[in-house]
């Protein structure tokens, strides 16, 4: 049964603003890099050129681009209370949540790879067309890995995130506890603890220390699978 | 032959306050047309999203086809409240989405849209429907599968006539498409009174009345007369041993079967008919008595 919820979910991502934000978001900061550096008075170093896009990545545009991925999925389903059709099909509750959560971790890794093709896509415009030319050999290998590894340390932000979303019909609620999370995330870097706050997991990705890197994708991972499996009993015994 | 739908004693609450649905017990026999009457508020949608399964009771039981709901809940199809669509798709990759949830052949959706009538807008986004055509989108969705119960939550709410012509019309339809029973909510009388063959009355979530349509219509028979002399006239017909009142327009209301044998009798004493019809009572009429009498 699980897969054929898992087909609806994808289906249902057709024309909508969910799978335009996967694009946008990725993109933005791309293009962000992208512009900064055809601005430059010298010539472009692509080794850095490719390491600034993960970086705003991770502090900002992952985080925010999370909070509405889990408003625009969990809208789809509030805004014309579409629960009432759904949890009265045949099936086991926790499939329609179990599938939800899957799409949306997948979503977020497709965000990933999008943005290691745009960067990639970036260096060669910019090796093309920079007039001062180029410099350096991006590590591409290492980019891909890092993008991975940010994509898996925010699985935790993205199920506690999709958690409140889809408990919570309006809005403001889900979008608030996003923004909130994101900027204290910022705020408190380099606190001496800042590495455990859910919001920052991706951020230390960045971090040249091994163990901060094993604390983000690990405490994600296992973190977000936890939260998944209690969003799932928690939604799954609700009233609709 | 089990019924469709039985309830027994289903009681519902929300916080401390009265009960939302309050010992109902229901009894929708099979391949009826059950109106489920009662003003906003009465308890309506709780008791089907009970049905449904949406809401967990605190007390009662329900059974679908003689067997628990639990387990009987795959042969409902249902619209509850307002239709369910995904406005950026058309209405075929709507119905599409609920057809891969029950593993329903592709062939199915064309089924629905034609008996909804919506085969040409079936392309078009569901974002640009009027009300009336997503309400038809929301039964064509509840069809799939051919379903033994549909449940219809106010099918009718926010339709101009047209759309609540158009949704009397497919509702007395929908029966025909096979062995269905239909429970249909609504607030509006007289549209239910046009279509069920069943009603039950719901008010502050106590069920006061349910029964055949007609026989709660021709329990109480009458004739509506009108003559030169009412006072004459309806000391006669009291004379005769009839129950005489006055009916909303003014005129007599005689407690009678026969209009023929009221006519008879005015006319061999010497009175001159204006007005003689059979009195049928108003759906909202019994309605009204029976929350007076609650009251």
């Amino acid at each position: 049964m699980l897969h054929r919820y898992l087909i609806a979910e994808i289906l249902k991502l057709r024309r909508s603003l969910a799978l335009m934000l996967c694009v946008a978001a990725p993109g933005c900061v791309a293009l962000l890099g992208t512009i900064i550096a055809f601005d430059k008075k010298a010539p472009v170093n692509l080794a850095a050129f490719v390491m600034t896009g993960p970086g705003i990545w991770s502090f900002v545009m992952l985080p925010l681009a999370i909070t509405a991925l889990s408003v625009l999925m969990a809208q789809m389903e509030h805004g014309s209370r579409n629960w009432n059709h759904l949890l009265t099909l045949p099936g086991a509750r926790p499939h329609v949540f179990l599938a939800k959560a899957i799409v949306m971790l997948g979503l977020v890794a497709a965000m990933s790879v999008l943005l290691f093709l745009f960067l990639l896509g970036g260096a060669a415009l910019l090796s093309l067309l920079h007039p001062l030319g180029v410099t350096g050999h991006p590590d591409y290998a290492a980019l891909a890995i890092r993008l991975g590894l940010m994509a898996l340390s925010c699985t935790l932000v993205s199920m506690l995130q999709l958690w409140v979303a889809l408990a919570n019909r309006s809005f403001v609620v889900p979008l608030v506890f996003g923004i909130a999370g994101t900027f204290i995330g910022i705020g408190t870097f380099g606190a001496t603890k800042a590495a455990w706050f859910p919001w920052l997991l991706a951020a230390g990705m960045l971090s040249p220390r091994p163990e901060i890197q094993q604390l983000g994708w690990m405490l994600g991972g296992i973190g977000g699978a936890a939260v998944m499996a209690a969003m799932l009993l928690h939604l799954s015994r609700r009233e609709a | 032959m089990t019924a469709a739908l039985e309830t027994h004693r289903l009681t519902k609450r929300f916080g401390k306050g009265a009960p939302a649905v309050d010992a109902v017990s229901l009894n929708v026999p099979r391949r009826a047309i059950y109106g489920f009457l009662g003003a906003n508020g009465a308890g309506k949608t709780t008791t089907l999203k009970l049905v449904l399964g949406l809401l967990r009771a605190d007390s009662g039981t329900i059974r679908l086809f003689g067997e628990d709901a639990a387990k009987a809940r795959t042969s409902i199809g249902s619209l509850i409240e307002t239709p369910s669509t995904y406005d950026h798709l058309t209405g075929r990759q709507n119905l599409d989405l609920t057809r891969i949830l029950l593993g329903l052949p592709r062939r199915e959706i064309d089924r629905v849209l034609d008996i909804v009538d919506l085969r040409g807008a079936g392309d078009e986004r569901v974002g640009g429907y009027s009300l009336g055509m997503r309400q038809r989108l929301g039964i064509a969705r509840a069809l799939l599968g051919n379903p033994r119960l549909l449940i219809l939550d106010e099918p009718t709410n926010g339709l101009d006539p047209d759309g609540i012509r158009d949704m009397r019309h497919l509702l007395r339809r929908l029966p025909e498409t096979g062995d269905v029973t239909l429970i249909v909510s609504s607030h509006l009388l007289s549209e239910v009174e046009q279509v069920a063959t069943h009603v039950g009355l719901l008010h502050r979530g106590r069920l006061l009345v349910e029964s055949r349509l007609d026989a709660l219509l021709g329990g109480i028979a009458a004739v509506e007369v009108d003559t030169g002399d009412r006072p004459r006239a309806a000391m006669i017909l009291g004379g005769a041993g009839f129950s005489v009142r006055q009916s909303e327009a003014g005129n007599l209301l005689v407690d009678a079967e026969d209009p023929a044998e009221i006519a008879a009798l005015l006319v061999r004493e010497g009175q001159s008919l204006s007005h003689l019809a059979r009195h049928r009572p108003s759906l909202e009429g019994i309605y009204h008595r029976h929350i007076a009498q609650a009251a």
